[in-house]
């Protein structure tokens, strides 16, 4: 992974329409951008597809890119996330069920992986507070939050699959996230 | 809706649980706090991506941004469409590398129209392949053997790719070593280190670079098309 500093120089080449920069700019983030297109969409066409559509609107649109909306890579994955919500909502039906069952201890060993040794500084930092205040949350809210934001699941799926009723799934999730931001702080 | 309330609802936004219609309110509401608080969430949980393990994507996507892109065409929406198109293009190339193949070893086996000269005691072996740009009739044709690369270009290169020079690379077991700027036309043929571990097999990738080539010694731009090397004789 490279420097924060880097890749907002790159966003701002590529929004004076430097070719040059969305290349360097692409070859350093996408890779990053499909783990996460592949891990929610599970199916690779699916992932390579929407990869495509978010560097179209980070071309078009990366004018709207500033450094007070936080770290750049960040900002890239908010894209690639709201992205594949949205082929979720489209095609969930069509979507063959994971082969992880909801919940299973995979899910949660995957969450606690250690830190990755490509990633800059500052985000080892960034993975490692938000790794501890997850440890707070009790396991259902782990669990649930987890869910949702790597599976796409709304508080009705989510209800489905962990055969839980929607009330206690909804107060899992903002217990969860309550956490969180206290745990964060207002940063 | 209170300051807590507020924090919440933004939280359930960007992780996506809420329904349809909660989901479209809060896009409706234009309210600049909430907005803040959805910016901060998004930040906040964004290292959950990040510790997944990168994927790289193949050429094809790349390819298909440079025309949407550069070329101002649309970028093709169907999603079966540019894999159905891929396999063909794979087959297609495929053949070509064997023809290729097959072709070199024979001009190969004639005195006079070897490409590479070649030690005569001991012949090195000479491996072959062709790196074709998908979606465009750019394509490389690569020969080489001992220490001597061979690199003919064809066809013409994308025109979204005017400002970029292309650069070779081995792809080794240690990661990808820089083979050189090759043209987008003509031919070059030079002198690579001896100890490359160039094999039947073995990987060739073409990235776009910045004029001059990569600065840092890795690919920083787009692999645009890979290859594996045939053994020609």
């Amino acid at each position: 992974m490279t420097d924060a500093p880097d890749l907002a120089a790159l966003l701002a080449a590529t929004a004076r329409g430097d070719q040059a920069a969305f290349a360097r700019l692409y070859a350093q983030s996408s890779p990053h951008l499909l783990a996460l297109l592949v891990r929610m969409l599970k199916r690779m066409d699916w992932a390579e597809e929407a990869l495509q559509d978010c560097y179209m609107r980070i071309w078009r649109r990366s004018d709207s890119y500033q450094p007070d909306r936080g770290a750049p890579m960040a900002w890239l994955m908010t894209i690639a996330r709201y992205r594949a919500l949205d082929v979720l909502r489209a095609r969930r039906p069509e979507l063959i069920e994971a082969e992880t069952p909801a919940g299973a201890p995979s899910l949660l060993e995957r969450a606690d992986e250690g830190q990755r040794p490509d990633a800059g500084a500052v985000e080892q930092e960034e993975m490692r507070r938000l790794g501890d205040c997850m440890t707070r949350l009790s396991d259902d809210e782990r669990r649930s939050v987890l869910l949702a934001y790597y599976e796409g699941y709304t508080h009705s799926e989510m209800s489905a699959r962990l055969g839980s009723p929607l009330g206690t799934i909804k107060s899992w999730v903002r217990r969860g996230l309550q956490q969180l931001r206290d745990c964060l702080g207002t940063a | 809706m209170d300051a807590h309330e507020r924090q919440l609802l933004a939280g359930e936004y960007v992780l996506g649980t809420l329904d349809a219609a909660a989901r479209r309110e809060v896009e409706a509401a234009r309210d600049p706090e909430l907005e803040r608080e959805i910016r901060r969430w998004e930040q906040r949980l964004a290292p959950l991506a990040l510790k997944l393990a990168p994927i790289a994507p193949r050429p094809i996507v790349w390819l298909n941004l440079l025309h949407a892109t550069g070329d101002g065409f649309a970028p093709m929406r169907a999603a079966s469409q540019p894999y159905r198109w891929l396999r063909t293009w794979a087959a297609v190339a495929t053949a070509a590398s064997l023809v290729l193949g097959f072709g070199l070893y024979r001009e190969a086996s004639r005195p006079g129209l070897v490409p590479i000269v070649f030690p005569k005691r001991v012949p090195a072996p000479v491996y072959v392949t062709q790196l074709a740009v998908p979606k465009s009739t750019m394509h490389w044709t690569v020969s080489v053997s001992a220490n001597q690369l061979a690199v003919r270009a064809g066809g013409e290169a994308p025109a979204a790719a005017a400002k970029l020079d292309a650069e070779l690379w081995l792809i080794t077991a240690a990661g990808p070593v820089s083979l050189g700027v090759i043209p987008k036309a003509g031919e070059v043929r030079r002198a690579v280190a001896e100890t490359l571990p160039f094999a039947a097999g073995a990987t060739l990738a073409v990235s776009l670079e910045p004029a001059g080539g990569s600065p840092t010694g890795a690919p920083t731009g787009p692999v645009v098309t890979t290859a594996t090397l045939l053994q020609a004789s």
